[in-house]
């Protein structure tokens, strides 16, 4: 045996296995350096044995315990708020969303085209505007029995008298209305203005009707005789 | 033993307290011996168990129940141990580390004897420190220590036999072998 095998059967000695004495005796007796070695083995074996094992104070597992299910709490509170915090801030952006979406102006259609001045729309057929509907029949004293009525036509009565007189002088079929190149979004916010103002106006109008019934009717009867 | 950790496991993930202190004191002086060894400070491996303790249970969800619990848990003690040691370092030694030792010296005959292996054990590298105090301290047979440190069983014993050879050699250099009768086991 040399002292490489020798070194070998001490690492297995130390691993825990039984080693024969007679095996490596020969060897010992013969080598100081392997002996002192298997010494040094033994005595550390022997310390390592009668070295006492740590332990904790006596209470530390009751107290790791209630650490330990304090700290699982904490951390479901804490999930429990992120959970909350994250809806919280969900909800709020859908909202923000919702509100955005009725609140600020859409691009209409008009707004899509291209710049009236870059494109050439000398060549473009202009459509004629459409017609705006108009109330066929003006409104009767009936409709609006109040004093007011009264006076309201009596101004309608002047202009058309004057726009008799008017017509008589220069009638408006003999005078050529001039025809301007009409830019068709020009001609289109026109549009939606005159629609807007109709529709404030009618509504006008029904309110005023609605105060008007209120008053106290006058004897028109008595007035004609 | 494995079903019976599994068993233990699933009531801690349940959340009774009883199943959770069961566990605590079941590997408690696998954790705190291996912190005071690798630490070589009392109330440093006191703090230390604490810490692993709490993330043994922080993260039980994430243990694989067809591997054994003992090297799963001596892996996150070592692990903290070293994160411990190496933030320890970077402290300025107080008056404290100097005074306080790791455990109670013995007072027998061999007290200085256990003193040199401590001092020796403190003076290896991490990694022979680590399977030398899991192999000769704690008793942990090769399989466990490789799955623990997620290392080859041929690394650990050749770590181990570094290890073992390097405490013997401080041993024989500071004159604390005695000559003694070859009494093989």
């Amino acid at each position: 045996m040399n002292c490489l095998e020798c070194r070998e059967l001490l690492q297995r000695r130390l691993d825990g296995e039984s080693i024969p004495a007679q095996t490596v005796e020969p060897h010992l007796s013969q080598c100081p350096d392997c002996r002192e070695q298997h010494a040094a083995a033994q005595q550390l074996l022997d310390a390592l044995k009668h070295d006492p094992t740590p332990e904790p104070s006596a209470d530390f597992a009751k107290k790791m315990t209630s650490l330990i299910v304090e700290d699982r709490d904490e951390r479901h509170d804490k999930l429990r708020r992120r959970v909350w915090l994250t809806l919280a801030l969900a909800a709020s952006v859908i909202v923000g969303l919702i509100l955005a979406y009725y609140w600020i102006p859409r691009p209409t259609a008009t707004e899509n085209k291209p710049n009236p001045t870059i494109v050439d729309n000398s060549k473009k057929d202009i459509p004629p505007a459409p017609k705006l509907d108009r109330p066929k029949e003006a409104p009767t004293r009936v409709d609006v029995p109040s004093p007011l009525a009264k006076l309201t036509d009596r101004w309608v009565d002047t202009t058309r008298d004057h726009a008799k007189v008017l017509t008589a002088v220069a009638p408006l079929d003999a005078v050529p209305l001039p025809e301007f190149p009409m830019n068709p979004a020009v001609r289109d916010a026109g549009q939606e203005v005159s629609d807007g103002v109709r529709s404030v106006m009618r509504n006008a109008r029904r309110a005023f009707d609605f105060f008007a019934r209120e008053l106290p009717m006058p004897d028109l009867a008595g007035e004609k005789n | 033993m494995s079903a019976e950790d599994a068993n233990l496991v699933r009531r801690c993930l349940k959340g009774e307290e009883s199943a959770i202190q069961a566990l605590v004191e079941r590997f408690q002086p696998d954790v705190f011996g291996l912190c005071v060894r690798l630490l070589h400070h009392r109330h440093d491996a006191e703090d230390v168990t604490q810490e692993v303790f709490l993330r043994i249970f922080r993260s039980l969800k994430k243990w694989d129940s067809t591997r054994p619990l003992r090297p799963w848990i001596v892996s996150i003690a070592i692990n903290r141990c070293r994160t411990w040691m190496t933030q320890r370092s970077k402290l300025p030694e107080t008056a404290d580390y100097l005074q306080e030792s790791a455990a109670s010296p013995p007072t027998d005959d061999g007290a200085e004897l256990v003193r040199e292996i401590r001092d020796a054990l403190v003076e290896l590298r991490w990694e022979y420190r680590s399977v030398f105090v899991m192999y000769h301290e704690r008793g942990m047979p090769y399989e466990e220590i490789a799955e623990a440190i997620e290392k080859p069983i041929g690394t650990v014993k050749t770590w181990l036999h570094r290890a073992r050879l390097e405490i013997l050699d401080r041993l024989r250099r500071r004159g604390m072998i005695s000559e003694v009768e070859h009494e093989l086991p």
